[in-house]
């Protein structure tokens, strides 16, 4: 079935799954293209047991089942760190409109990178202070000292992987 | 015998994909089909929520999905094939001997010995 024939409703009834997700829009490009292709394939499956198209959409619809709950439940399908960092993206009032939502998507990255960093840091420069001045690197200290080097490193991948992804002009599922 | 659908279901649902994608690869849709299968009629899927169970499974590194390279002479979108992991197949084991022990308590407790 090409798109133009393809019911308008299926497009609907997906966005209103999925657009409200908090997750990148490569996640979401993907969830949304996976769940289109499903409702094609169960109307399809509906039309050839001859039924007409109005019933097999409504019937391929029904099987998809109760859409609050598989909203709710694709939220919880998205990595936890993902859904902070995109938590605040469907809400307008805090999206600035004049940088372009892609380079919004990175700069949300590079912001919760920086933060980890910082956190990092905080940690680790009381440790080195303790080693500066003589006292022993105790095990308690290494705790946080180990947790500190783990945050600013896991902060670096991050502005690192958005960096090369953007030089490297990644685009493998187009958003809508 | 009554429909086997909804929470009845939830909590047993990727196991029950896991166990599907032993006998291989197969898409969302024809993941439904052969579950329905399985289930004599009585197992009823909504298919929505197969792939939230799907990315959970996927994330864990259980299966693993891509995209068809094309679309093989049929009209219409590509599809996301999802395959069984070494993890996954671990894991389906696992489930098997957790449901196994599972239905021996609970069918000792209801009177139903297995």
């Amino acid at each position: 079935m090409s798109d133009a024939r393809m019911p308008r409703e299926f497009e609907e009834h997906v966005g209103s799954a999925v657009d409200p997700i908090p997750a990148s829009p490569q996640r979401k490009g993907s969830m949304r293209e996976e769940l289109l292709a499903h409702l094609r394939g169960a109307y399809e499956q509906e039309l050839a047991n001859n039924m007409p198209p109005e019933t097999a959409m409504a019937a391929a619809i029904d099987r998809f089942g109760n859409l609050d709950l598989i909203r709710n439940d694709l939220r919880q399908s998205v990595p936890l760190l993902e859904r902070l960092i995109f938590q605040f993206k469907t809400s307008e009032s805090v999206r600035p409109r004049w940088i372009p939502e892609r380079e919004q998507v990175m700069l949300r990255w590079i912001l919760v990178g920086v933060a980890l960093m910082a956190i990092g840091m905080g940690l680790i420069l009381p440790a080195l202070a303790k080693i500066k001045a003589g006292e022993k690197f105790t095990t308690g200290a290494a705790i946080p000292f180990a947790i500190g080097v783990a945050l600013v490193l896991i902060g670096l991948f991050m502005i690192g992987l958005k960096i090369v992804r953007r030089l490297s002009g990644d685009q493998r599922v187009t958003p809508r | 015998m009554s429909d086997i659908a909804g929470d009845k279901l939830r909590g047993h649902l990727e196991g029950l994909i896991l166990s599907v994608l032993e006998s291989g690869e197969a898409h969302g849709l024809e993941i439904v089909r052969r579950l329905e299968r399985a289930g004599q009629g009585v197992l009823r899927l909504k298919e929505g929520s197969l792939y939230p169970a799907l990315y959970r499974l996927e994330n864990g590194g259980l299966v693993k999905g891509e995209w068809e390279a094309e679309t093989k002479g049929r009209r219409g979108a590509r599809r996301r094939i999802y395959h069984l992991t070494a993890k996954g197949v671990r894991e389906l084991e696992k489930s098997r001997t957790q449901w196994r022990e599972f239905s021996r308590i609970i069918g000792g407790i209801m009177g139903v010995p297995t």
